[in-house]
């Protein structure tokens, strides 16, 4: 399984023309989430897809708050091939849990902003 | 959550529909979810038995995807007073493609199959200070 970084993620744009990331004012996190690997205790504000529980029951999909936009959310199992330095190959599975928010939103400088994240 | 170029993400809310796709973006690789969330200290036996998890250092890593939602299965209008969102929200077929890249590895998935989603939601909501 791989995590992406849940932590040490900076408030960058990826991917500018130039190469370079460009700071920029983040979002709020939602007050709301799960805690993680209980009984350690991790909050995480996020809340995970319930393939159990019907649509119409979710909590908020959004990872961040003050946010008025699009939303997209994934649980999606899957396999693939892993390859190694000397080319050996190996099947791998996989758990993806992940998403978008798009649209304007309430900065930490407490100004509204536009923009799109994407939750890895 | 990390920003990104607006275009990455399409949305056709009248049609169920959303894309969001991203090549190359750098992101540390903690190989597993209890070194995501501890930033590489693992977690002790006690924690997990018997065995706990080790401690790995992220890596940097580059990773591509190309998530598809499309097309409702489901639909369902959300008031939640005590989450403080609203939306409309869609259960929806979708699928993704995606691959990782590190020094000494590679990771390829499959080709996209809408049976292995488990439920996936795209959506259009207001929460926070827009929920009123």
């Amino acid at each position: 399984m791989l995590g992406a970084g849940l932590f040490h993620s900076k408030w960058v744009f990826a991917g500018d023309d130039d190469g370079k990331p460009k700071e920029c004012v983040g979002p709020n996190p939602i007050p709301g989430g799960i805690t993680a690997l209980a009984p350690y205790g991790i909050f995480v504000h996020h809340n995970p897809l319930n393939p159990a529980n019907p649509l119409a029951s979710i909590h908020d999909p959004s990872q961040i708050t003050g946010f008025d936009g699009f939303v997209g959310l994934t649980h999606i199992r899957g396999g693939g091939t892993g390859t190694d330095s000397t080319g050996a190959t190996m099947p791998l599975a996989y758990q993806a849990d992940m998403g978008f928010s798009k649209g304007k939103f309430i900065g930490t400088d407490g100004r509204v902003h536009q923009g799109t994240q994407v939750f890895v | 959550m990390i920003p990104t170029k607006d275009n990455a993400v399409q949305v056709d809310f009248d049609n169920a529909q959303a894309r969001l796709k991203v090549r190359n973006m750098d992101v540390f690789d903690d190989h597993d979810l209890a070194n995501s969330l501890t930033q590489g200290l693992g977690l002790p036996a006690t924690v997990v038995p018997p065995n706990g998890i080790p401690p790995i250092f992220p890596v940097r890593a580059k990773d591509s995807f190309d998530i598809v939602w499309n097309g409702a299965i489901d639909t369902a209008q959300i008031t939640n007073t005590s989450e403080q969102f609203k939306g409309t929200f869609f259960a929806t077929q979708t699928t993704i493609k995606w691959s990782s890249e590190q020094e000494g590895f590679s990771f390829e998935s499959e080709p996209p199959n809408p049976a292995r989603n488990l439920l996936s939601v795209p959506g259009r909501e207001q929460n926070g200070v827009f929920f009123t």
